[in-house]
């Protein structure tokens, strides 16, 4: 008999891989979640399986904001047709205009960028959905983008590199980015350079 | 056994998250060369690690080690780099010098001059007229303390010394082949002509007269030509290419 992932069978095999392939999943993790499907009762194995495939058969990413759309072949998906475009807060991930979302801070539209610009990962400006976005503006409905990517180090590179790009080709429309200091309950004694200069930066008046 | 708490310097080259609020991250230290971290709950904004974690960050760590990972236990930023950070440009030439330090650099393995050589080029690129030529050194210096240093003098091949004339350099070989060699040793891997005032600015930086370069009236195509030459050495050195290069526009 022989020994490892080459005993177990096809089935089992291909599962393994498919799981391998999810982000922070090793080969390990991959063979546990496999037993667990394999031990799970069928209805609910199948619940997951018809839960993916319905997601990658109805969803897709919106033509205009790249939020995710069930709508694939219209330009505009519902959700960015029904907010205010003169105001576009333009984030890294899907993850991140839901949070802002969930905040009612932001009543204006998203655009999604799918990534941040990291030449140590290889990942450029042509990888993200800066091309969608240029052609948003060229609409000439947009008054303001609003730059919300992280505040990390290839976050601010995408933002500066955005507002490069902008203010180059559209004059009139206002550029801003979320404001950059301390966050709540954090201690004066443990912050970075980068935090407290910014904080120091964008001090407000106390008046 | 109880494993005692390390401390160690160095600095932080990438970070990735992991899991819902911890961060791994690459440091390129002093004693141990490159390192392997995770900070658990770094991504918390509560976290008294969060902002010290990140890459371009010089800083001071109190750790455990382990055997895969070492845990993180307090975190000190000595430089942040800030002149960089607020220049996309920089930013990239920096990510470019952390990855070529990070290629020259192993486990477990002393590493002090590269993280000298790195913190002092990212200490001063923002003030340099020619950043490109603070980098053409760079590369040229960790190529030599890495025990690949270029031939500038003699010809690879027979010894004999250059005379003043255009030479073709081998990229594998890591020097110039004097005329009469390269005739029977062009086949050799990949050739690139080198201008005399190419040749010319390398033997002074191999000299170690940065200060003549001030007379050399340097531009930054003849630097950027230069560059070229040492980038593909390094590429034939390491085996890959390095990602960042497609994103430096020299």
């Amino acid at each position: 008999m022989t020994s490892g992932r080459s005993s177990l069978p096809l089935e089992v095999q291909k599962l393994i891989i498919a799981f391998s392939s999810l982000p922070g999943i090793g080969p390990k993790t991959a063979q546990r979640l496999s037993y667990f499907v394999l031990s799970q009762n069928k209805d609910d194995t199948l619940k997951l399986s018809e839960a993916l495939r319905e997601v990658k058969e109805n969803l897709d990413f919106c033509k205009t904001c790249c939020f995710i759309t069930n709508d694939k072949n219209s330009d505009y998906c519902g959700y960015c047709s029904e907010k205010d475009a003169t105001q576009i807060c333009v984030v890294e991930n899907v993850i991140d205009a839901i949070t802002i979302e969930m905040s009612s801070i932001h009543k204006g539209a998203f655009h999604v960028l799918h990534g941040a610009i990291s030449p140590m990962n290889g990942i450029g400006p042509e990888k993200l959905k800066i091309e969608e976005l240029i052609k948003r503006l060229n609409n000439g409905e947009t008054k303001e983008i609003i730059i919300a990517t992280n505040p990390t180090l290839e976050g601010e590179a995408t933002g500066m590199y955005l507002s490069k790009i902008i203010s180059d080709n559209f004059q009139n429309i206002k550029l801003t980015k979320l404001a950059r200091g301390l966050a709540s309950g954090t201690d004066l004694e443990y912050s970075d350079f980068n935090t407290l200069s910014n904080a120091f930066e964008n001090r407000t008046s106390m008046d | 056994m109880k494993i005692a708490n390390k401390y160690s310097k160095g600095l932080i080259t990438r970070c990735t998250n992991y899991k819902e609020a911890d961060r791994i991250f690459t440091l390129i230290s002093e004693e141990e060369g490159l390192m392997k971290f995770i900070a658990r709950g770094a991504k918390k904004p509560s976290s008294k690690l969060s902002g010290h974690i990140e890459p371009l960050n010089y800083v001071n760590i109190f750790y455990k080690p382990s055997k895969s990972l070492n845990s993180v236990s307090q975190v000190q930023s000595i430089d942040s780099f800030l002149e960089i950070k607020n220049n996309y440009n920089l930013i990239i030439k920096a990510q470019y010098l952390m990855e070529l330090a990070e290629a020259m650099s192993s486990e477990k393995e002393e590493s002090s001059f590269i993280l000298k050589l790195l913190i002092g080029i990212l200490s001063g690129i923002h003030k340099s007229n020619l950043p490109d030529l603070d980098i053409l050194i760079f590369e040229f210096e960790i190529l030599k303390t890495q025990g690949f240093g270029i031939r500038l003098f003699e010809c690879v091949n027979c010894d004999q010394k250059l005379i003043k004339a255009e030479h073709y350099f081998s990229t594998n070989i890591g020097g110039f082949y004097c005329q009469k060699c390269f005739v029977t040793n062009h086949h050799q891997g990949e050739m690139i002509r080198a201008s005399i005032e190419q040749q010319s600015l390398l033997r002074t930086i191999s000299r170690k007269n940065y200060k003549d370069l001030i007379n050399y009236n340097l531009n930054t195509k003849q630097i950027v030509a230069s560059r070229k030459l040492i980038q593909k050495s390094i590429r034939d050195i390491i085996g890959v290419q390095l990602k960042t290069i497609q994103f430096d526009d020299i």
